[in-house]
């Protein structure tokens, strides 16, 4: 809290301010912002009415910030007003209204003091005249940061005081009754309408209620947060267990036993090296491997994944349709022997409507390849993704498809023929043929050089 | 030292009633010679108070100047007595002492310190009739600085 002053030094002076104006003395502009309690005057005749405050503004403009009513200011002495309560901020000016008397001013010396007649203490901003150089005896001292609270000591004060969040609940409409409630984070309630009732709750972030209607009536509960669990040892007991995914096994090894395996995405196989002995085996998705050593020696292999269809719509007629994802493999190696290997996605379908009648359709997509190595041989290469459709309208007609690309190499002289032959007959009738020939041949030589 | 009641000095300062208690020194008191002044016979006039030399063609007699001129805030509805125990209270020997020698010696600081605390306490005025606050505490007179 820093003092403050505004104005000049009341002290006895070699002249005097008349009445009737509103002065306001330029010396000593307050150095802060506060409070005035106390000012200070010394008047030549007695004041009347007097008003002190404060003023800010500039030029010949002021207005009055605060001011205080002081009354009769004795004239001859230093006059200390004390008890104020004026507002002032810094570069305010003190000045000062009196309705009688004069106060001593001085007429040089000083910074001078704005004049205007008549009481404008507050009456808002007004113009104002300069005497220059006169100073008036008025002072006033007090404090920055002065704060005056009201306090009021007179009767019929009343405090009220109101505490919230309050959950606990009591009703006893009995004498003797006993209670006693312990709460953690919940809310309790209690009625009890007996004597001689006695009441324990212990509650753990529960909601616990009681209510006794009867005399000599004890509860007690407890509620929490429990896991339960429960173990039995005693005999009697019953055992269950139910396992998934279990591999069972069979297995018998005295006579006459039958053995029975299932087995779902087995590969069987099956060799027999009797002669005589036909091995049956019937595989369910499965890969069949049949290998015979011997003459003399059946295999027969049946795959499934296989559609047969049987038709019949004549007597002895017998339609029989065999379609798989087939691989069959024969391989003889004894000399003299034929090898005959045929790799076929084959459809075989046939078709007989007339009693006699053989229809033989087959579709594949065959590779046949010779190789002879001997001199003078004819090496002959064909390659073919033939369609061989053969229709037979009436006994003893034929009619053939075929599709050719020959590459011939012949003796020092090579030379290559390429041709994509689509040869089409056929015949209408008996003994007469139509023919149909598209080439297209490239024919290359190259010499490189003489002999 | 004396306490009177200076009407000329109740008003209203912020919602506040305040009334003004004068003073006076007994003669022993340290500020008497201070305050006990020539006065004059008759107010001088505006000619005269224009002149320097005029006045003190006047005639003088001796005065009493109070020593101190102090407001206190009070409720409207004080009763002469609660006022004059509140003088009392307010002027108690320690602060007449106190300000006595702090004027005596022209202290300022130290006199806003003695009476700064005693501005009163009271709440707000509601009628505000000064004429009827003037009117009961008139002539109050309390002696105080006394234990």
């Amino acid at each position: 809290m820093a003092l403050i002053d505004i104005g000049a030094a009341a002290i006895d002076r070699d002249s005097n301010a008349a009445d009737g104006y509103t002065t306001i003395s330029l010396d000593n502009y307050a150095n802060d912002t506060g409070s005035l309690d106390t000012f200070e005057i010394w008047a030549l005749s007695s004041l009347a009415k007097c008003k002190v405050g404060t003023f800010s503004g500039s030029g010949t403009s002021y207005d009055d910030r605060d001011y205080e009513t002081i009354g009769s200011v004795s004239s001859g002495s230093k006059q200390t007003f004390s008890g104020l309560d004026c507002d002032v901020e810094t570069g305010d000016f003190i000045g000062a209204y009196w309705t009688d008397g004069a106060i001593e001013k001085a007429s040089a010396g000083g910074a001078g003091y704005y004049k205007v007649s008549g009481d404008k203490f507050g009456d808002g901003a007004n113009t104002y005249s300069l005497s220059e150089d006169r100073v008036n005896s008025l002072y006033g001292t007090g404090a920055t940061g002065v704060t005056n609270y009201p306090i009021s000591t007179s009767s019929d004060i009343t405090v009220s005081a109101t505490v919230a969040r309050k959950t606990a609940y009591t009703r006893a409409m009995s004498a003797g009754l006993t209670a006693a409630i312990t709460v953690a984070k919940s809310f309790g309630r209690k009625v009890a309408i007996s004597t001689g009732l006695t009441a324990a709750v212990t509650v753990d972030r529960a909601l616990t209620y009681t209510r006794a209607m009867s005399a000599g009536l004890t509860a007690a509960i407890t509620v929490a947060k429990s896991f339960g669990r429960k173990v039995a040892i005693s005999t009697g007991l019953t055992v269950s267990a139910t396992v998934d995914r279990a591999l069972t096994y069979t297995r018998v090894i005295a006579a006459n036993l039958v053995i029975a395996v299932n087995v779902a995405r087995k590969r069987a196989r099956s060799v027999s090296t009797t002669a005589g002995l036909t091995v049956s085996t019937t595989i369910s998705i499965a890969k069949a491997f049949v290998r015979s050593a011997i003459s003399n020696l059946a295999s027969t292999v049946t795959v499934n994944r296989e559609a047969t269809y049987s038709r019949a719509s004549t007597s002895d007629l017998t339609v029989s349709v065999i379609v798989a994802k087939k691989r069959n493999r024969t391989i003889i190696a004894s000399p003299g022997l034929v090898v005959s290997a045929t790799i076929s996605r084959t459809m075989a379908w046939g078709k007989a409507i007339t009693a006699g009648l053989t229809s033989v359709v087959s579709v594949s997509r065959m590779w046949n390849k010779a190789i002879t190595t001997v001199a003078g041989l004819i090496i002959s290469t064909t390659v073919s993704r033939i369609a061989a459709y053969t229709k037979t309208l009436s006994p003893e007609l034929v009619i053939s498809v075929s599709v050719t690309k020959t590459f011939a190499v012949l003796g020092r002289i090579i030379s290559a023929v390429l041709k994509a032959t689509h040869l089409h007959k056929t015949e209408l009738k008996a003994m007469h043929l139509y023919t149909a020939t598209l080439e297209a041949t490239h024919l290359y030589r190259a010499t490189l050089e003489a002999k | 030292m004396l306490a009177r009641i200076n009407p000329s000095g109740t008003h209203i300062h912020k919602g506040k009633l305040k009334v003004r208690v004068d003073i006076y020194p007994d003669a022993t008191s340290k500020t008497f010679a201070m305050h006990h002044v020539d006065k004059y016979d008759r107010e001088p006039t505006e000619e005269e108070r224009a002149d320097k030399n005029l006045p003190a063609k006047i005639g003088t007699h001796k005065e009493d100047n109070p020593c101190l001129c102090h407001f206190i805030v009070i409720d409207e509805d004080m009763t002469r007595t609660q006022l004059s125990n509140l003088v009392m209270v307010t002027f108690n020997k320690t602060a007449v002492d106190e300000l006595d020698d702090a004027l005596s010696k022209n202290d300022r600081s130290k006199v806003s310190q003695v009476m700064r605390p005693k501005k009163g306490i009271a709440g707000l005025v509601k009628q505000g009739n000064i004429e009827d606050v003037n009117a009961r505490f008139k002539d109050l007179e309390v002696t105080v600085g006394v234990n």
